[in-house]
């Protein structure tokens, strides 16, 4: 995928590989995609297949072994530490396990206000009314919650105090990592709710990290969908569910479960569970589970093409429209 | 498994190395001439040349100590100037003692406090469960010097179930009489533990049995009895262990109390004796053999977390 | 509908079971589960009833904290008996569970009625190899000599889906995936061939490919085994395709029970419908706004006065708030019932608001 200059943040051929022993895991392997100002890119795909170590390495939270992350003109990849903490603060991230990546014994305005403390720049009474106000944008009363623990807090009152902390900066770019996973169907949608409000409130870009299906296409502008490191397929939200050119991502899709009971999709279910990393397969990474796979697809990797506006696809053969209309419709 | 073994065994090799650099130094480093402050001001010039010789006295300090540990390794630890004994073969006559003293010690404690945590563990604050926890608070309060005595007082000089002191039978003589010679100071040792021992498996049994896998083994229909042994003892065992690790240095320094004043003729009453008669050598040769000896000890308590929970040996 | 021939009183008005002919398996009357905590009672469970046809799957869903799990584990009687007081009645295959000796229920569990619990790597004993965790019911059981069982145990596995039984059955919980052990967990419960399985969030936490597996070797075992199920969630997607009835819990009750395609189709409770509106579908369209339900759930240790959703609920009136809705049945359907002073107008506005929500 070629570079574009209006994207806010752009991954080109990230590379990260762990030790193990005397193993190497591959957890992302030449993954490249731009995220546009102002749009939400979602990112699936099932457990261990790189989602998380993808948006720590943007972060620079765990340093890439290859590749480069140029975030908003600038390139984070191999950016000195005190550079790279001020280009960070334009980027949040939140995780997903509200109660634990708070510190409980904190106070939520203590938990908010940490930010600014940490760089000075706002005290007094101007740092008091940002933090009441991102409370409140988050959708908790400041009164109520300012001096409790983050304890005493439940699991979506926490998602909000954690939002609110990776808002206070005015970060132009938000990664949510799995954010709403641990929380109840009620709460889940009030904090994809605010989500969205608070991305057109404050210009925010968002790449949104996620395994359910449902939630990432209710929140992104494009999808991509990752397996076993790689990206399979990346395009606008409501194509890549009608229309899913990559075998995986049609399986994927199959496979959700879809809160009605009349369901025509025709269900191909995957079978067994991803490779392992440490020891991936020749040629196209899915080729053992793909029910399309030929022997080309052991051979060489496909690369990521796009094979209409906005749409991309890394398969050698590719689901077509037609032949395919009935797998995903509902 | 085995780069883990590998690994901790090459600490283990450095631990020892560092005991045996410690323990030459115990004699090697002691202030003024060593001859002298060995063999006392008043022994024969003989004497003192025959130990500068076999000290290597003269030769640089590394030297010395290779000399030295050259010696040890082939079980030569010297020779005592006091009763002429060669150090090793008195060790070899004193340790089985106390090895049979400590292992006696551990089996009554263990018998004593596994069942005891299992049923207290199955209902907290129960009648049995305060009971075991009050009786447990009012051991610690008594050291083996005066449970010794106390014991000695009770079951020797009244009841005469168990005999006083100096009265220790060896082994090879007769298997009862050994046996019934060291039950009191093996019970006196085995008391200390059990309250350890107790206390520490008690309190994981009880968090153990809130686990879900508990509630899925009752699910299943096996019994308490069952789930309590099968299921809550093996993944409760683990601070047990620890403990036990810690307790070793504290068993030994209890059990050679005991020895003392029972007139117990293992290491530990070697030792007093020794250390009364500045038998240099001899405290030197049973400081190192009981050094290696915990050290080992600790070793195989390690190995043996890895058999008791599978997760920790991963690579 | 007719349901001759149980030894139980039974008011067929109360416990209606949907086209599963004669008597049921299971019949819960009015049970209540409190547990003893610092802060006064916790009214965990408070007045279920419902019944169970022999081979029907009961999907129960709620949010975290509204009673799935202690309603499933006190359906067992599992609950360990200091602190909690249980009342009501649970009859299972004509026997009573509630208050029965620990010895007779000992002979149940495992044996007729099994369950398969939510988190398989809590589930499962972290110290003890897989075979002998399949293979301690059977022998228990089914009286198996060690050799039998550990056939057995093998043919298991590989009934559940598991590549390379005889190394796996030496294995311990840690080396297998998520996936992998909610399948020994599965294998455990089915291991004698039980009439009920109870399954509590059998699916939640893994991934959407493998949650998609395990349900569909539940749905599968469930056939071959001619067994009931009760399928605990707090996702509609879960039973939505596979249950046969499903029931709506908040705070402790069931607040709507019905066939599945009612609950979807003609739902009659505010709270089913705000839960049903809440839950993002693969089917809208991206960026569609979701009807979030406002607030929280009660708190169960101050007792409720009204209908528990009523702070809530959009459609909430005075009375709400003062008195609580008995569970009534639909007037075109006995066996659709639902707790609700003021139901939804039912199928017509609620089918034209679905399609109104995918167009
Ligand atoms: N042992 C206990 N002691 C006191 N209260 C308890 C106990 N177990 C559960 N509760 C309370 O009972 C209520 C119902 O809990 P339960 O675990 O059944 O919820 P659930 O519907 O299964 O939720 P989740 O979806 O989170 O699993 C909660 O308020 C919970 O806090
Ligand atoms: N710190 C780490 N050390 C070693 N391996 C790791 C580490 N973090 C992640 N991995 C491995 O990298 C792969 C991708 O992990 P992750 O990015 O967390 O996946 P996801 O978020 O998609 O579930 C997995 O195989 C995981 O085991
Ligand atoms: S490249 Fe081949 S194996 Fe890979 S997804 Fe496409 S068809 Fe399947
Ligand atoms: S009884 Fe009232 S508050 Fe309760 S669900 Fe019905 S309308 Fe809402
Ligand atoms: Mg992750
Ligand atoms: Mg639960």
């Amino acid at each position: 995928m070629s570079h574009s200059d209006d994207a806010l943040l752009s991954v080109q051929g990230l590379e990260v590989t762990f030790k193990k022993g005397r193993h190497g895991v591959q957890a992302v392997s030449g993954v490249s995609f731009d995220v546009f100002e102002g749009e939400t890119l979602g990112l699936v795909g099932e457990s261990g297949c790189g989602k998380t170590t993808t948006g720590r390495s943007i972060m620079q939270l765990v340093t890439p072994t290859g590749g480069r992350v140029v975030f908003d003109g600038q390139e984070l990849t191999g950016l000195r530490r005190k550079d790279l903490r001020r280009a960070r603060t334009g980027m949040q991230m939140v995780f997903q396990d509200p109660i634990s990546s708070l510190n409980p014994r904190r106070k939520v305005f203590d938990i908010v206000a940490e930010p600014l403390d940490i760089w000075g720049t706002q005290t007094g009474a101007q740092r008091t009314s940002t933090v009441r106000t991102m409370l409140d944008a988050v959708g908790l009363d400041p009164d109520a919650v300012s001096d409790r623990y983050a304890r005493e807090c439940s699991g979506g009152q926490c998602q909000r105090v954690s939002i609110a902390r990776s808002l206070v900066m005015r970060p132009k770019l938000l990664i949510c990592d799995e954010i709403v996973s641990a929380l109840d169907v009620s709460v889940q949608a009030q904090i994809l709710n605010l989500l969205e409000d608070l991305k057109a409130q404050y210009n925010l870009t968002v790449v949104f990290i996620a395994h359910d299906l449902a939630v990432v296409k209710n929140v992104s502008d494009r999808v991509a969908v990752m397996y076993l490191g790689r990206l399979c397929e990346v395009a606008p939200a409501d194509d890549l569910y009608s229309s899913p050119a990559h075998p995986y991502t049609a399986d994927l899709l199959s496979a959700a479960l879809d809160a009605s009971p009349i369901s025509t999709r025709e269900r191909i279910v995957l079978t067994g569970e991803p490779p392992s990393a440490i020891d991936p397969p020749s040629g196209c990474r899915f080729r053992t589970r793909c029910p399309s796979a030929q022997r080309a697809c052991a051979e060489g990797a496909p690369a990521l093409i796009e094979i209409a506006p906005r749409h991309s696809v890394a398969c050698h053969f590719p689901l077509t429209r037609s032949g395919e209309g009935t797998r995903s419709s509902t | 498994m085995a780069r883990y073994l590998l690994r901790r065994f090459l600490t283990l090799l450095g631990i020892l190395f560092a005991i045996s650099v410690g323990a030459f130094l115990l004699v090697h480093l002691l202030p003024g001439d060593p001859t002298v402050t060995i063999l006392g001001p008043n022994d024969t010039a003989h004497n003192r040349a025959v130990l500068m010789a076999q000290l290597g006295l003269n030769q640089p300090l590394w030297h010395q100590y290779l000399t030295w540990m050259s010696n040890v390794l082939q079980g030569n630890l010297g020779q005592s100037f006091v009763t002429h004994q060669s150090v090793s073969s008195a060790l070899s006559h004193a340790f089985p003692i106390d090895l049979e003293l400590i292992i006696m010690s551990q089996v009554i404690a263990l018998v004593i406090a596994i069942p005891l945590a299992l049923a207290s563990a199955r209902r907290p604050n129960g009648h049995l469960d305060r009971a075991s926890t009050t009786a447990s608070f009012a051991l610690l309060a008594l050291p083996p010097f005066i449970l010794v005595v106390l014991l000695v007082l009770i079951f020797s000089v009244h009841f005469h179930v168990f005999p006083g002191p100096s009265s220790y039978v060896p082994l090879s003589q007769n298997v009862v009489s050994n046996l019934h010679s060291l039950a009191l100071p093996a019970i006196v040792l085995a008391l200390g533990s059990v309250v350890i021992y107790f206390r520490v498996l008690r309190a994981d049994l009880i968090a153990t049995l809130q686990e879900e896998f508990i509630t899925v083994a009752r699910s299943k229909g096996l019994s308490d009895r069952y789930i309590m042994w099968r299921h809550a003892l093996r993944p409760s065992s683990i601070s047990l262990l620890a403990s036990a690790g810690l307790n070793i240095s504290s068993l030994v320094a209890g059990a050679f109390v005991v020895e003392f004043l029972l007139a117990i003729p293992g290491l530990g009453f070697e030792l007093v004796n020794s250390i009364q008669q500045v038998d240099y050598l001899m405290v030197q040769g049973i400081a190192l053999f009981v050094a290696v000896v915990v050290v080992v000890l600790n070793f195989i308590l390690d190995f043996l977390f890895s058999v008791i929970d599978p997760r920790i040996a991963r690579d | 509908m007719t349901q001759g021939g149980i030894e139980v009183d039974l008011d067929v008005e109360r416990f209606p079971v949907a086209g599963f002919g004669a008597a049921p398996l299971l019949v819960v009357d009015d049970l209540h589960t409190t547990f003893t905590t610092p802060r006064g009672p916790l009214r965990a469970v408070d007045g279920v009833s419902f019944s169970l046809g022999h081979n029907e799957t009961l999907g129960i869903v709620g949010e975290s904290g509204s009673g799935k799990t202690v309603l499933s584990r006190s359906i067992m009687s599992l609950l360990p008996r200091a602190d909690v007081e249980q009342t009501g009645s649970v009859v299972f295959d004509g026997r009573e569970m509630v208050g029965a000796p620990a010895k007779e229920l000992r002979a149940l569990w495992g044996a007729k009625i099994a369950m398969v619990f939510q988190d398989p790597m809590a589930a499962l004993n972290p110290v003890v190899r897989i075979g002998r965790q399949i293979t301690e019911s059977l022998r228990l059981h089914l009286d198996l000599d060690r050799r039998e069982a550990t056939a057995q145990a093998l043919s298991l596995l590989g009934q559940v889906g598991i590549a390379s039984p005889e190394i796996r059955i030496r294995s311990y919980p840690h080396q297998l995936s998520g996936g992998m052990r909610q399948r020994v967990m599965i294998a455990i419960a089915l291991a004698c061939s039980p009439r009920l399985l109870l399954a509590d969030e059998p699916t939640t936490g893994l991934d959407v490919t493998v949650q998609a597996q395990i349900l569909d070797l539940l749905v599968e075992m469930q056939a071959e085994r001619n067994m009931a199920v009760i399928l605990v969630t707090h996702d509609l997607g879960v039973v939505a395709t596979r249950a046969d009835r499903i029931a709506v819990m908040y705070a402790g009750r069931i607040v709507e029970i019905a066939a599945t395609e009612r609950i979807f189709g003609d739902t009659a409770m505010p709270y089913t419908r705000a839960l049903l509106e809440s839950t993002p579908r693969i089917s809208n369209a991206s960026h569609t706004r979701l009807a979030a339900i406002d607030g929280r759930p009660p708190d169960l240790s101050v007792p409720i006065t009204g209908c528990a959703f009523s702070e809530r609920c959009p459609s909430a009136t005075e009375r709400c708030g003062i008195e609580a809705p008995p569970l009534t049945s639909a007037r075109d359907d006995p066996t659709h019932l639902f707790a609700c002073w003021n139901p939804l107008p039912g199928a017509l506005r609620v089918r034209s608001a679905s399609k109104g929500a995918s167009s």
